[in-house]
Parts: structure tokens; sequence; C-alpha cells
């Protein structure tokens, strides 16, 4: 599916899921937003097209990557934090499993973002009393013991780890010679000056017929060599800073599947 | 091997689904759908390039660096087309501006752009609209009812401008896709016409550009983010309540530090001269300060001039119109005239004594030792000379002396009109030796093809050193800068210059730097608290004593790591790098 169709698809289906009013002509959707909603699209209607040659004909805002309303409706979704109980049978149920979705996040002076998601089944006998009716009401997954919570998220975390094995030491690696490189590159700069001033005092040494300047000028560029030489300690401890690495493996939904 | 020490793995829980599925929380499965493709585009989002990345890195009209792109990049895809711009200051914002105002152009995210930025500044913005990103920009003057706002699409125009009734009732009735406010920390403000005008414009996305969106206290910060994202940090009240822990609104509480940070990283994109470094070479600064002995007609008329305005200080009289006349004595002899004459007009200074002072000053012509050191640096070089001044009688002066020394002249001022000032600059540029430029020339202008910057009077307020040095040490400064300052010995600006400013090293610090001593010091060290301690101070050495003790005070806050608005900048701001901030949805 297009990147369109998933933006058409998700802000479409955001403003049904909040009961907005909608009505589509020619790919002009007016939209009326409820009231608890003015304030943060800032307006009780909008009129937005998701084709950009729509949108300058008919004077409505467009929606695509970059614009305001797409940033503000996944900046609504995305902490929902949503757990579901999905069915997969309209019969009995004979077992079940969580599925964990995670928001993995490799952060350095690179990223890399992907979703994830592990199935863990559960480690219990679903209850004989069951039905579906029951599924779609909250209290229905307190038959779903604490212990098997924290075990089938223990139990993803460490399959989740161990799916990314690879890709995390690829990341590092790849970090750790960008790291190397850019010391290298920052700190030589600072070597060659440090050697320019010391060549420099050489040169006065050598040049000057003067004793009372070549010694003024030796402790003038000293003071120098000394202040670029803590400059080279900081870098070095700002790089370290600027580089670290943290891999995220977010929890940010869950699936309860019955089949 | 050197290798990256910090690395850590987290498996956070922040919306605490495990809680919920204790308790037997659950949604429908439609929630759980719009969440996931949330984050499927939201990824999109973050891979997603400018469609304009390669035609400007390619095109010959603009050199562009990462950061720049970047920055724009990061406010069209986190940000949602709105941001405060804080780079400090030559890192190119009115580039990255121009970046996302083509980028929104050419994705049909926006069609019309109105630009807000001081006068002296508008002949600049269209210039560089147009030249590097062929944009026509439309300069808006002072009348409105000239322009078609239906006809064209792109508008620029003064701060000062838009705020009269008419005119922002013009601007009122147009929806404005984006509108950029350049120079934005003087709508920092909330009670100001123009805070109020950028508030009530009917627009989808703001940009607002400043290299100090923290000057003196949170509350001016708040008021720059409330433009951008009305509501978002509740009222100034609740702000304050949350986060700050002074009465002066200029100590963040330490328990909400990474909150805070987390609030303004998704707001507020602040690039660091650090930053850049290894890829922008920066030039040196060195500074050249002057304490001149002077003349015996010169130290007359300044303690001519002194006495009286002390007089009338121990009277009662307005400070701060004490302040300008001692200001003027300090500036040059023309402006120490220009002072003389206002005493009178106002009644300040007898006929006779009125008389006796125009007679030393005069006199004191003969022996200029400020313009002496001036003609003597540059003397040795035949290099372009950018000269401030915050009087018009010095600069008019100053150009004359010159002139007579065989040097050209343009002179650059709030006088002028947007014409003249292009002008100006030009002729800068391609002909003359010299620029005298008043406080007007401070801000925004750019002269990277001149290296050596003059103060020729001191401006009592460190920031504007900054904004006069930041005109020539920007990107594109092919040579170390070298700056020159000059006061005569036992004027006020000498205790500045040598007891303040040189003592921090001042003139080699840049915004960045400056923002850790001076946002927090005007308590202890304001230019009216500078005048008082002058004019209370009986002998020199009770001058000296106290300006020392001024000096050692920002020596130490200098040093002071865990100063609170240094811990504030380290902590939150420091960290805006474009590889650290907006990442987690």
């Amino acid at each position: 599916m297009s990147t369109r169709n998933d933006i058409q698809d998700l802000v479409m289906g955001f403003f049904r899921t909040i009961g907005s009013d909608i009505s589509d002509v020619g790919g002009v959707h007016a939209i009326g937003i409820p009231e608890e909603y003015h304030n943060v699209f800032g307006t009780d209607r909008l009129k937005i097209a998701f084709d950009e040659s729509v949108s300058s004909k008919h004077d409505c805002e467009l929606v695509t990557l970059g614009s305001r309303i797409l940033l503000q409706i996944i900046e609504i979704c995305i902490p929902k934090g949503p757990i579901a109980l999905k069915t997969m049978s309209t019969d009995t149920y004979k077992k079940a499993i969580i599925r964990y979705h995670f928001f993995t996040h490799f952060s350095g002076r690179r990223d890399d973002f992907m979703l994830e998601h592990v199935d863990v089944a559960l480690d219990f006998i679903l209850p004989s009393s069951m039905d579906v009716d029951n599924t779609h009401n909250p209290s229905s997954i307190r038959w779903l013991p604490p212990k098997e919570i924290t075990r089938t998220y223990t139990v993803a975390t460490n399959q989740l780890e161990q799916f990314y094995n690879d890709k995390t030491e690829l990341f590092l690696n790849r970090a750790n010679q960008e790291f190397e490189k850019e010391l290298k590159t920052v700190l030589s700069q600072h070597d060659s000056r440090i050697r320019e001033l010391d060549d420099s005092i050489h040169q006065k040494d050598i040049n000057s017929d003067s004793y009372e300047k070549s010694r003024e000028f030796r402790f003038k560029t000293i003071e120098k060599i000394e202040e670029i030489a803590k400059q080279r300690e900081n870098i070095a401890d700002t790089l370290q800073e600027k580089h670290k690495i943290l891999f995220n493996y977010e929890l940010i939904a869950c699936e309860i599947i019955l089949a | 091997m050197n290798e990256i020490e910090h690395v850590s793995t987290r498996f956070p829980d922040r919306f605490g689904i495990k809680d919920s599925m204790r308790k037997g929380v659950m949604q429908n499965q439609e929630f759980l759908d719009l969440t996931l493709k949330s984050y499927d585009l939201y990824i999109h989002l973050q891979r997603q390039k400018l469609s304009i990345t390669e035609s400007i890195k390619t095109s010959k009209d603009i050199s562009v660096f990462d950061h720049q792109i970047l920055a724009a990049q990061k406010i069209k895809n986190d940000m949602g087309g709105s941001a405060i711009l804080a780079d400090e200051v030559g890192l190119g914002k009115t580039v990255e501006a121009g970046i996302l105002i083509k980028e929104f152009l050419v994705t049909g995210l926006a069609k019309k752009i109105l630009i807000l930025t001081p006068p002296s500044l508008l002949s600049q913005w269209k210039d560089e609209m147009l030249s590097k990103f062929n944009l026509d920009f439309l300069i808006c003057g002072h009348d409105l009812r000239d322009v078609d706002l239906d006809l064209h699409d792109l508008f620029l125009m003064s701060h000062s401008s838009a705020v009269f009734p008419k005119q922002s009732d013009m601007l009122n009735s147009v929806f404005w896709d984006i509108v950029v406010v350049d120079e934005a920390h003087s709508m920092k403000n909330s009670m100001t016409a123009k805070h109020r005008l950028v508030r009530h414009l009917s627009k989808r996305n703001i940009l607002l550009l400043t290299a100090t969106p923290l000057q003196n206290n949170l509350e001016e910060l708040y008021n720059l983010i409330d433009l951008v994202r009305p509501g978002h940090l509740g009222t100034w009240k609740q702000f304050r309540n949350r986060y700050v822990t002074d009465h002066a609104s200029r100590t963040i509480n330490v328990a909400f530090r990474d909150e805070i940070q987390r609030i303004l990283s998704g707001i507020v994109i602040r690039t660091t001269r650090q930053e850049v470094r290894k890829y922008i070479k920066f030039t040196d600064r060195i500074p050249h300060t002057r304490i001149l002995k002077p003349s015996s007609q010169e130290a007359d008329l300044y303690d001519g001039i002194t006495k009286i305005v002390r007089g009338q200080y121990l009277s009662g009289t307005d400070t701060f119109v004490l302040m300008i006349y001692q200001k003027l004595a300090s500036s040059s002899i023309e402006a120490s005239k220009k002072a003389l004459y206002k005493l009178k007009s106002n009644k300040m200074i007898s006929d006779d004594k009125y008389d006796e002072l125009m007679y030393v000053a005069n006199r004191a012509f003969s022996v200029d030792s400020k313009m002496s050191a001036l003609l003597n640096a540059m003397n040795n070089t035949s290099s372009k000379f950018l000269i401030f001044t915050e009087f018009y009688a010095t600069q008019d002066y100053v150009a004359e002396e010159l002139s007579k020394n065989g040097y050209s002249v343009t002179l650059f001022n709030g006088k002028m009109n947007t014409d003249e000032r292009l002008d100006s600059i030009k002729q800068f540029k391609e002909d003359t030796n010299v620029m005298i430029s008043t406080s007007a020339g401070g801000e925004g202008q750019n002269f990277q093809f001149c290296h050596n910057v003059v103060n020729y009077d001191l401006p009592w307020n460190p920031m504007k050193i900054e904004q006069r040095i930041g005109r020539v040490h920007r990107i594109g400064q092919q040579h170390d800068v070298h700056i020159f300052n000059f006061a005569l010995e036992g004027t006020i600006e000498s205790y500045i210059l040598e007891l303040l400013y040189t003592k921090i090293n001042l003139f080699k610090m840049t915004l960045g730097d400056m923002d850790l001593i001076f946002e927090d010091s005007w308590g202890g060290g304001s230019p009216y608290s500078w005048f008082k301690q002058y004019m209370d101070a009986e002998t020199e050495q009770e001058r000296k004593n106290q300006f020392s003790a001024l000096g050692i005070d920002w020596s130490n806050r200098k040093k002071n790591v865990s100063n609170t608005v240094l811990d504030f900048n380290t902590s939150v701001f420091k960290n805006f790098d474009l590889s650290t901030i907006g990442k987690s949805p």
C-alpha cells in the first residue's frame, strides 16, 4: 500500500473512531470535529484532501507527510498503549497467545526504527466458561493471572533481544567505526595546530634578535598550546557523550489472541 | 581502538501496558490498529528526506550544510512545520527557514507565506530568498492598502510596520500557511503589540528565528513557545509553578529537567558552533583592547561632563537620561559636544560652564586619542574595517576624519531607508574600505567579506557586542576576526572594558558561551547598576574596587559550571544536538 493510502487510512480511521461527521466529495473530505478535539485541531471543521491537485483545485488543506494534521493524529494515537482481545474462532477456545508489540529504536549518531511483535503462548488452561461475548468486556481478561503477564513479557523481551542480536552488533560496530573516525579527525586537527605552535616557538627562537621577545612569545604560545590541549580533552568527552548508544525496545501495544 | 563507552539497553513500558493488563483494562481492536499505523507512519517520517534535498545540494546558487538540511527536515517531519529555530549566531538560520519554505511550497503544503523581520533585514531576506531559493518575496512597506494580498503569495514585512492596527487587520484577513518571524526575541514579552500581532495572525505553521530564546528569564522562553504551540505548556502560572523554582524565574526545577527537555525538544532546534565544527571551519577572534591615556583636554572635558552628570544624579534626575549623557561623553569629542548641548537644552548646566566645556571640547580635537589609535590600527593593513558606534554624532565625526585621512567610507544607520541600506552594503562590499554603523547594523546583516571590527564606543550590553562581532564572524569568514576596542583611561567604559569584558574574555565568547553568564547576571551587573556604582564612588580607587569585584564575580560565574543557567543550557539546550532530539515519538 502506498504512503498516501496509509496516511488516508490512518487519518480517516482516526476521525471515524472519534465519531466525526464525515463527507467525501470528489476527494475533498469535510470533517466535523467532535467538541473534545476542537482545541487540538483549533477548529470545529476541517476540509482536507490527500491529493495535491485536489487540494490545490479546491483550496483545502493537503494532508501528506509533513502536514500538521497528520502529526497531530500520530501524536494522539501513539500514547494510547492499547490492549485488545482478538478472537480467531467463534467456537470454544483451546489456546491463547499474547502478542506483544514493540517499537525498537536504536539510537546513536544514526538511528534505526523498527516495529516488531513477539507471540508468547499462555502456559495455563483457559477457563471453560469463557464465551465470545464476554471477551469484549474489559473484565473478561481478569482470568489472565498476573504472573503469566510477567512471565510472557520476560519471554518476549528475551526473544526480542535474541532476534536483534546480529542487528545490535552490526549497529554497534558501525557506530564504533564512525566514532573512531570522527575522534581521529577532530583530534588530528588539534594535534596539527599544537605542532604548528610548537614549530612557531622553534622558529621564533631561531629568528628573533631579542631574547625577551622570544621568551614572551614562548610563554604566550605555550598558553595557547595548553588551551588547545584542554579543548582536545573536552572534545573527546563531548564526542563520547554524543555517540552514546541506546537500544530501546518499547512496549507499545498488546493483543491477546484466542484461538 | 577507541570505542563508545556509553551503551545501554532498555525495555520501557511508558504507557503502563502491563499494569493495564493486570487490571484487565482493554480497548477495542480499532484503537490498536490506529496505534500501529501511527508508528508505521512515524517510522516512515523519520526516514523521509526532504524532497528538495538533492536539488538544493547540487544547486550552484547556494551552499548548504548538513545541519541546515537536518533542521528543516526535523521541523517538517517531527514538529509539524512549526518550531523555534534557535541556532547560535552565524549558523545560517535564514537558509534553514528558506529550505523549509521551499520544501513546503514544492510539496504543496504551503502557498501563502509571510516573513516578518526587523526593517534593516528586509532587503537581505528578499535577496537571499531570490538568489538562493528562487523565491520572489514582495516587500510590503508601511501601507498595505497598495498591496493586493490575493494577487501575491510571498510577503515580507517589518515587525514595526506590521503592528500598526490597519496593517495588522489586513494581515489578519489572510490565512497564512507559514509565518516566519526573524529576530523573534523581540516577541518575548507577551504584553507587546508585536507579540500580540504574531499570536493573532491566522496561520497554520510558524517559525520563530532567534539565537537568544532565553535572555533574562524563563517567561521569555515560555512566551515564544506559546506562540508556536499555544496552550502546550499551560498558562504561565501553571508552567512557573511546575518548572521554575525562583522568584526571578531563572532557575529550572531539576526534578523536571528531563521533562522540560523532552517538551522543548519537540519545539526548539538549537545547533551550536561546537556541533558543526567538524565540517565548518570557524576562524579565531582576536581582541585588541586599548585603554588610552587621554590628553589633558580630553580628561578635562570628560571630567567636566561627569561632574555635572553626577550633580544631577545626586539631585535625583532620571538616571536613564543621565546614562545617555555619560555614554555620549565616552563615545567621542563630537558626541561630548552633543551631551553638552543636551545638558544645556535641559537646563542642567549653566551657560558659563557650557561655554567653558565647549571651549575645552573644541581644543580637545587637536589631540584625539581614540581617533589616533584607530588610524594607527588601520594604518597597518589594507583590509576592510567595520566600525560600530552608538551615536550619530560619532558616526559623522569618524567618517569625516577617516575621509580626511584618505579612507573611503560608507555609512549605515537606522535613519536610512531600505534601498539606502542596500546601497550602503553593496558599496562597502565592492568599493569602500570602511563602514561606520550604528546599532541598526548590528542585527542580522552579513559582512563576512570584512574581518576587522572596531568598537569605537562600547555597548553596555554584552549581548550587543556579540551581535556586532557576529556580523563578520560567521559561516564563510575566511580570516581570523580582529576586534579593536578603544576607551580612554578613567572613563566608565574603561572600567567596563578592562575590569569586566576583558576579565571574562568576552570578545572571544560566542553567544552560546555568553548565555552561560549573562542570562543570570543583570541582578548584579546591569548597565544601570554600573552607572550607579560609577556615580556613587567618590574616588577612582573605589570605582576600581567595585568594578573589579564585579569582574571577579563574572569570572566566577564563568568558571562555575553549577550555575543555574549554565545548568539549564547544558542539560536542556546543549543536548539539542540534531542527533539526539525528537527521536522518540
